[in-house]
């Protein structure tokens, strides 16, 4: 085994050009980072805040892992978003007090995810078109769903429901375990398992993996399947968290999650990245939304808006920094 | 591959066969219109009227305005999602910033012409110079919009416009077509024109067919490439402004649904996502049918979540058909 070394100079060199296990660049940035930030925001490192910090990245980090399937398989998936707010409308609408309707929806609800990203792959494996213009499509679709059965009220979720999902204890949380579980699973489909090299081949060269005698179609399937199911756990977390459903839960994580993904140093050809990568991203862009919520709320402004201008300024910058990768 | 065996075997020539298989879907798209209008008029028959008719052209007017810009940029093989964003931006700005003054109508609306194509050249330079795909690139410009104009109104649009420019909103030419309509048209044909017969368009479709030729060819694709998407921004602001000519107050959710019914538009208008096929004449038609759909909802009631259903199986339809069309 190749003994691990680090060196600065060639550290530097490859943050010129930046390779294939370019996930290294952006946790160092993320190290660095913190420095100025905890002298600007002496809040930010306190163990309130991080428990914080760590409960928040939850939703975006579970997208993201689903994003990175998608767009390591070669494809993207700008449907999550809708299916977000879908799920957590099915869920609140369907959901009441026993425990055997709780789980049952839990259920429902997972195998729903699945069931829309089959769609997503399906109509792709059908019709040779850009994933892009069809996940769009179906992104709209479920938001006209979501749209139909918002008519009043969010629903209704149990408080005990509630309790499960987002029990905590001191740092850790129920829903920042559960991350680190599915992070876990992922990495370890996506590395160490044959399904997992064919989501890397189907994105560098789905040419090859066809006549290699494996199925691209199957393979693409399966990736926005992946990415389905964790729109559906965000869903029903996000359902649970705040007692409700509604059509514009899931608005902002689409463009958040293909930011994570990209930070994270994916390439968007397919092919090249990283989950743990696609970690950092998360944790880089909930870290900068915190601080900027504590911003915010110091000067009194609307962090929102700002949130909007940043990200789009990051995924701008991190497009750049990658693109001689190619 | 063997490409160079299709090229050589086929009857007819590739280029004059899609041309013509264009020029076809292009009539399809009015005959589909026309089809469309006798069912809403069997269905309706309370507007059988001219009114209704010239009440269609306006609502349609702003969206044909808006798609042109689309259709150029989908002929290039890219697609633009800030329109709409550029859209609200312009809107809220002009009411803003001319809040009832008409003596500021002229510098207000040059303003807001000159951020719609700053918003196209910033997409244009991200795309040529930093390689970012077009798709992101506007992604990313349409949540940094919207966050630029929620902190210019902190989420409360205010101002009033001049008399005089809501005049012209109502303004009626010979007494019957609206100055919106006028103005549809007119740039329609204009750009039409320039698709069609002069060296630029020419460029436009064949930096969408194959981008690597035309560079070998001479094109400076960048430089075309950015001016597309400068040229889109810039209707886009337009549109703003013929939109704000109707209105008394400003909205923010005016844009929120321009960016998806134009790519429907000009894909129902028989442009193609592979790029260097189309052109503004069946997005013409595509507009009128998107906003006939959008009216027959209303009267059904349906608008707000019938329409992106709609819309969805359209766009996946059209593009599914051209998908297999392509590939025999």
């Amino acid at each position: 085994m190749k003994p691990v070394t680090f060196s600065p100079k060639k550290f530097l060199k490859e943050l010129g050009t930046p390779k294939r296990h370019s996930a290294k660049i952006i946790w160092v940035l993320l190290i660095i980072l913190v420095i100025p930030i905890t002298f600007i925001i002496p809040e930010f490192i306190r163990p309130a805040n991080l428990a914080n910090v760590m409960q928040q990245l939850v939703p975006l980090g579970l997208i993201a892992i689903g994003q990175t399937y998608v767009i390591l398989g070669g494809g993207i998936d700008m449907s999550v978003g809708s299916q977000i707010s879908l799920i957590s409308l099915i869920a609140s609408s369907l959901m009441t007090d026993s425990p055997l309707s709780m789980v049952g929806v839990t259920l429902l609800c997972l195998a729903l995810g699945l069931l829309f990203g089959f769609v997503n792959g399906f109509i792709l494996k059908l019709f040779p078109m850009p994933p892009l213009i069809s996940t769009l499509c179906t992104g709209y679709f479920f938001q006209g769903i979501a749209f139909a059965l918002h008519k009043t009220s969010g629903g209704f979720i149990p408080v005990a429901f509630k309790r499960v999902l987002t029990a905590s204890w001191g740092m850790l949380s129920v829903p920042f375990v559960f991350y680190l579980l599915m992070f876990a699973m992922a990495w370890y489909v996506l590395n160490r398992t044959r399904q997992g090299r064919y989501v890397y081949a189907l994105g560098g060269n789905a040419d090859v993996l066809e006549k290699s005698g494996v199925s691209c179609a199957k393979t693409k399937i399966l990736t926005y399947m992946v990415s389905g199911l964790f729109c559906a756990m965000v869903g029903i977390y996000l359902a649970a968290k705040l007692r409700s459903g509604s059509a514009r839960y899931g608005d902002d994580y689409t463009l958040l999650s293909i930011t994570a993904t990209v930070v994270g140093g994916t390439s968007m050809a397919g092919g090249l990245g990283s989950l743990s990568g696609t970690v950092a991203g998360t944790v880089l862009i909930s870290m900068l939304t915190n601080v900027l919520n504590n911003i915010a709320f110091r000067y009194n402004l609307q962090s929102s808006y700002y949130k909007d201008i940043i990200t789009g300024l990051l995924l701008i910058t991190a497009m750049f920094f990658y693109r001689k990768r190619e | 591959m063997n490409t160079l065996q299709n090229f050589v075997h086929r009857k007819t020539h590739p280029v004059k066969s899609i041309r013509s298989n264009h020029f076809r879907s292009v009539v399809g798209v009015f005959v589909g219109f026309v089809f469309l209008l006798i069912i809403s008029y069997i269905i309706s028959p309370a507007s059988r009227t001219t009114q209704d008719f010239i009440n269609l052209l306006k609502q349609s007017s702003g969206l044909g305005l808006l798609s042109i810009g689309q259709t150029m940029v989908i002929i290039t093989g890219g697609i633009d999602l800030c329109l709409g964003s550029i859209v609200t931006l312009v809107h809220v700005l002009t009411i803003g910033l001319m809040n009832g003054d008409p003596s500021r109508i002229v510098p207000v609306c040059l303003i807001g012409l000159g951020v719609g194509a700053a918003a196209g050249i910033f997409n244009g330079i991200g795309i040529t110079k930093a390689r970012i795909a077009p798709f992101v690139m506007t992604l990313c410009t349409d949540f940094i919009l919207r966050g630029l104009y929620m902190i210019y109104t902190k989420g409360q649009p205010k101002g009033v416009l001049a008399p005089s420019f809501r005049a012209l909103g109502r303004l009626r030419v010979f007494g019957l077509i609206p100055l919106a309509v006028i103005f549809w048209l007119g740039i329609s044909g204009l750009f039409i024109f320039i698709l069609k017969k002069t060296i630029f368009g020419r460029h436009v479709h064949m930096i969408g067919a194959n981008a690597t030729c035309s560079t070998l060819s001479g094109v400076k694709n960048d430089r075309t490439i950015i001016i597309i998407y400068t040229l889109a921004g810039f209707l886009a602001a337009l549109t703003a402004l013929i939109l704000t000519m109707d209105m008394s107050a400003a909205s923010l959710n005016l844009g929120a649904d321009y960016s998806m019914d134009s790519i429907a538009a000009t894909v129902v208008g028989g442009t193609l996502f592979v790029g260097g096929v189309g052109g503004v004449e069946g997005t013409i038609a595509g507009a009128l049918i998107i906003r006939l759909i959008t009216s027959l909802l209303q009267k059904a009631n349906i608008a707000n979540w019938g329409k992106l259903l709609i819309q969805a199986v359209l766009i996946l339809s059209v593009v599914a058909a051209n998908s297999r069309k392509k590939r025999a």
